[in-house]
């Protein structure tokens, strides 16, 4: 087994099919052995966040912390979020743009990294908030 | 079940819980996906978070767990207007805010809501986007908008005083009655509207020398009256347990007489039903019906809706109505509730609806 990355919208309604096939797209670009899943999972009930969130979750073989397909797509969801930050920025000038999360995972859905695109600049910060709960509170 | 340690931040009347553990609501969101059997899903439903606490053993007068909680769904705009009068009815006679209702409402949302001023939620435009739906706790209400408590940090008209660390959203009544799905209703069953409290008004009223003639001071004390419930032992082949009940008054239009259910295992509850008796149906309403994944294939639920069949014949209703909530619409609770209102010899119908936003229903006859 090689090494695969799981990405996953936090809200299935804030990224259209196009815009995470384009995120697939580039992250396997940067390394062609790397797997990359979207699961865009079909939510019930209620549960909009203000973060627009992105998550990876690593299932490679190689360690999580050497792995330059993790650190890679990391940067390049990164990248992606505070493009979407600065674009609703620029649209909307006067208003605070949604923050914007990405956190990465290890297989067992631990969060090992996190970062938030936030005011005032629109950089990314690391979030600390975010690495104390586990993807979805499984254990 | 949810981690009970206390959270800043989510007590819904700050400053006024000094002794009241709230759940982290994080946690609690977290056992209602799993009490539904989703627990790879990251939302999820009000009902479901009721239910984590109906199953959970009574700790005292000030904490909402098994038979001391009562939760119903309202419909109308009324409704939500009229909780809140009593409430500010209650607040002006200082009965603690632990045995005030509260109310929660799920919505849809669009992007515009993100960007609303003072988090006045504007009625989305045809070409707005959907984000997906979105709970929150109401605190106040007037003749035209319900304020709403924020859980987004950065969201929202900033409050004052001793609210100063809390942010508040408006649901406009337009915004309400066409993007409103599901109101909840939640609040201590052993005070409120009840036999007891009606009795104990008329009482007042007597002793104020206006037999017949409330008014709101005299309606809050009564408010505190308490409301026992009653149980008697059950036995399912060799286990012994104990089928509880709790008679109140709904807070929906006309106050119809609502049953609170469940069966108690010694430890705490493991079954739970709700049945709603309206004044102007033929029919009584099975509200609530509910088994957890490992107490079922015992009984328990044919044992609660015999025991609405009874109370709704009681009343003189002719027939008895079981609804199924979205919540329940998993991939497997549609079938489990259509096989298992079949083996009553019920009648199914699909009938979706908001308010509550139910899938459908069974309707049985009683005979």
């Amino acid at each position: 087994m090689g090494n695969r990355i799981v990405v996953e919208p936090g809200n299935p309604y804030d990224f259209t099919r196009d815009e995470l096939d384009a995120l697939r797209r580039e992250i396997e670009a940067t390394d062609g052995s790397l797997e990359v899943i979207l699961d865009v999972r079909e939510e019930r009930g209620y549960g909009v966040t203000l973060h627009e969130v992105i998550r990876l979750v690593w299932e490679g073989t190689e360690d999580i912390s050497t792995a330059g397909g993790a650190v890679s797509a990391f940067a390049i969801a990164v990248k992606l979020a505070k493009a979407r930050w600065w674009k609703a920025k620029n649209e909307q000038p006067t208003q605070a743009p949604r923050p914007r999360s990405v956190t990465l995972y290890n297989a067992r859905g631990n969060p090992v990294k996190a970062i938030v695109v936030d005011e005032p600049n629109g950089e990314a910060i690391q979030d600390d908030g975010n690495t104390r709960h586990p993807i979805r509170g499984l254990e | 079940m949810p981690s009970r340690r206390r959270v800043r931040g989510t007590a819904i009347f700050p400053g006024s819980l000094p002794h009241v553990s709230v759940p982290d609501p994080t946690q609690e969101w977290y056992a209602a996906r799993r009490l539904g059997g989703e627990p790879h899903l990251e939302w999820s439903f009000p009902i479901l978070t009721y239910r984590t606490n109906a199953l959970q053993a009574e700790t005292g007068p000030f904490e909402r767990h098994g038979l001391d909680l009562a939760y119903e769904p309202l419909g109308a705009w009324e409704e939500v207007i009229g909780c809140f009068a009593v409430r500010h009815s209650l607040k002006d006679a200082s009965v603690r805010p632990e045995w005030w209702p509260t109310i929660s409402i799920g919505f849809a949302f669009y992007e515009s809501g993100f960007y609303a001023p003072s988090g006045r939620l504007p009625l989305p435009s045809p070409t707005d986007s959907f984000r997906g739906r979105h709970v929150m706790a109401v605190v106040d209400a007037t003749n035209d908008a319900l304020k709403v408590i924020s859980s987004w940090s950065k969201w929202g008209e900033q409050g004052t005083g001793r609210w100063a660390t809390f942010r508040f959203g408006y649901v406009s009544r337009a915004y309400f009655e066409a993007h409103v799905d599901s109101v909840w209703l939640s609040r201590a069953a052993w005070v409120g509207p009840s036999v007891e409290m009606d009795h104990r008004l008329k009482e007042l009223n007597l002793i104020a020398g206006t037999p017949g003639r409330s008014n709101p001071q005299r309606f809050a004390e009564s408010w505190s009256t308490a409301n026992q419930r009653q149980e008697k032992p059950l036995r399912i082949g060799s286990w012994d347990l104990r089928l509880r009940r709790r008679l109140a008054f709904s807070m929906r239009n006309q106050a119809p007489h609502l049953d609170f259910l469940d069966i108690h295992d010694g430890h705490r509850p493991i079954a739970r039903a709700h049945v709603l008796h309206p004044r102007d149906h033929d029919y009584s309403i099975v509200q609530e019906l509910f088994v957890p994944p490992n107490k079922r294939r015992h009984g328990l639920a044919t044992v609660l809706v015999n025991h609405a069949l009874e109370l709704a014949r009681h009343r003189g209703r002719e027939r008895l109505r079981i609804l199924l909530h979205e919540a329940d619409d998993n991939d497997h609770g549609h079938r489990t509730a259509l096989d298992f209102t079949k083996s009553l010899g019920f009648k199914w119908c699909d009938a979706r609806s908001d308010r509550p936003n139910i899938l459908g229903y069974a309707m049985g006859k009683i005979s």
